[in-house]
């Protein structure tokens, strides 16, 4: 299973997809935005890329104060 | 530790941070002074989520509250607005930085001056309506012991898209967001857990993201 988070939130999908197909899975559930990018180990990875164990959606900074 | 405690922005997530660090810093042993920066005004639309009893700029209005809750607390109102040139002055060596203004460009502006420093401490939190983030990014003998505002994980800051209030002219209408009381609450608390993780010597992470829908709350250490 891969570990997959966006800010606060995280939940797990199937191993063996690329970024493309776990940002659609996990669109919904984390209320992921299109352009969220996704950082595997602290390097920016394309859509074409197979994680192996987990990936983060980087969510920006909170706007307002 | 340090003794210099300043909070930039007393609006939403800074009236309420005020109001509970005030209090806690007023009954530790050790004296410290507190600055609050803004260059802000209290209005009667601000009530709905901002701590305050009088109309005027939220600094000063603030520290006068502040100071007669607590006559042994230092405090000292700065009302204006952080610019790149006054930060050279506002944010020094061995402050406690607590920001919590509500644009990207401050931030950014406040991390690049805290980056000339050797020593300082930053502790920023923003929110958007139901969810947030703190950072933390820590300075000593010149060294970064964590990473600036707008690292790589956070470009929005790095480029900001927004404006400080002192590049926005008196004419032009600011389309404000909507804020929850809640969410200002959830991220001052947050930025004092930090500051207090911090003053004890054991703080464990640079970043924290929340979601109050969800209830999660996610601390992690960013390299």
């Amino acid at each position: 299973m891969i570990k997959v988070t966006y800010g606060a939130n995280q939940h797990e999908v199937e191993g063996g997809k690329n970024i493309a197909t776990i940002r659609t899975e996990s669109a919904d559930i984390l209320n992921l935005p299109e352009d969220a990018q996704a950082m595997v180990n602290g390097e920016e990875v394309g859509e074409d890329f197979i994680p192996e164990t987990e990936v983060e959606f980087i969510k920006k900074a909170g706007t307002k104060g | 530790m340090n003794k210099k405690i300043k909070v930039i922005g007393a609006g939403g997530i800074g009236s309420i941070l005020l109001s509970i660090l005030s209090r806690y810093l007023n009954y530790l042993e050790d004296t410290y002074v507190l600055t609050i920066i803004d260059g802000d005004t209290y209005e009667i639309r601000n009530k709905e989520r901002q701590i305050f009893h009088q109309i005027g700029n939220k600094a000063e209005v603030l520290a006068a509250e502040i100071k007669a809750d607590f006559p042994n607390l230092e405090v000292r109102p700065r009302g204006k607005y952080v610019t790149p040139d006054n930060l050279l002055i506002l944010v020094d060596e061995g402050d406690i930085i607590l920001l919590c203004v509500d644009n990207h460009a401050t931030r950014k502006a406040v991390s690049d001056r805290c980056r000339e420093l050797n020593d300082v401490v930053l502790i920023s939190g923003g929110n958007d309506l139901t969810d947030g983030n703190i950072q933390v990014f820590i300075r000593e003998n010149g060294k970064d012991l964590t990473l600036p505002l707008d690292n790589d994980y956070h470009r929005e800051i790095r480029e900001p898209s927004d404006r400080r209030p002192d590049e926005i002219g008196c004419d032009e209408q600011v389309v404000s967001e909507p804020q929850l009381l809640f969410m200002n609450n959830t991220i001052a608390a947050m930025m004092l857990n930090a500051f207090y993780a911090y003053s004890q010597g054991k703080l464990q992470y640079n970043e924290a993201y929340t979601d109050i829908i969800t209830g999660n709350t996610r601390a992690l250490e960013r390299k």
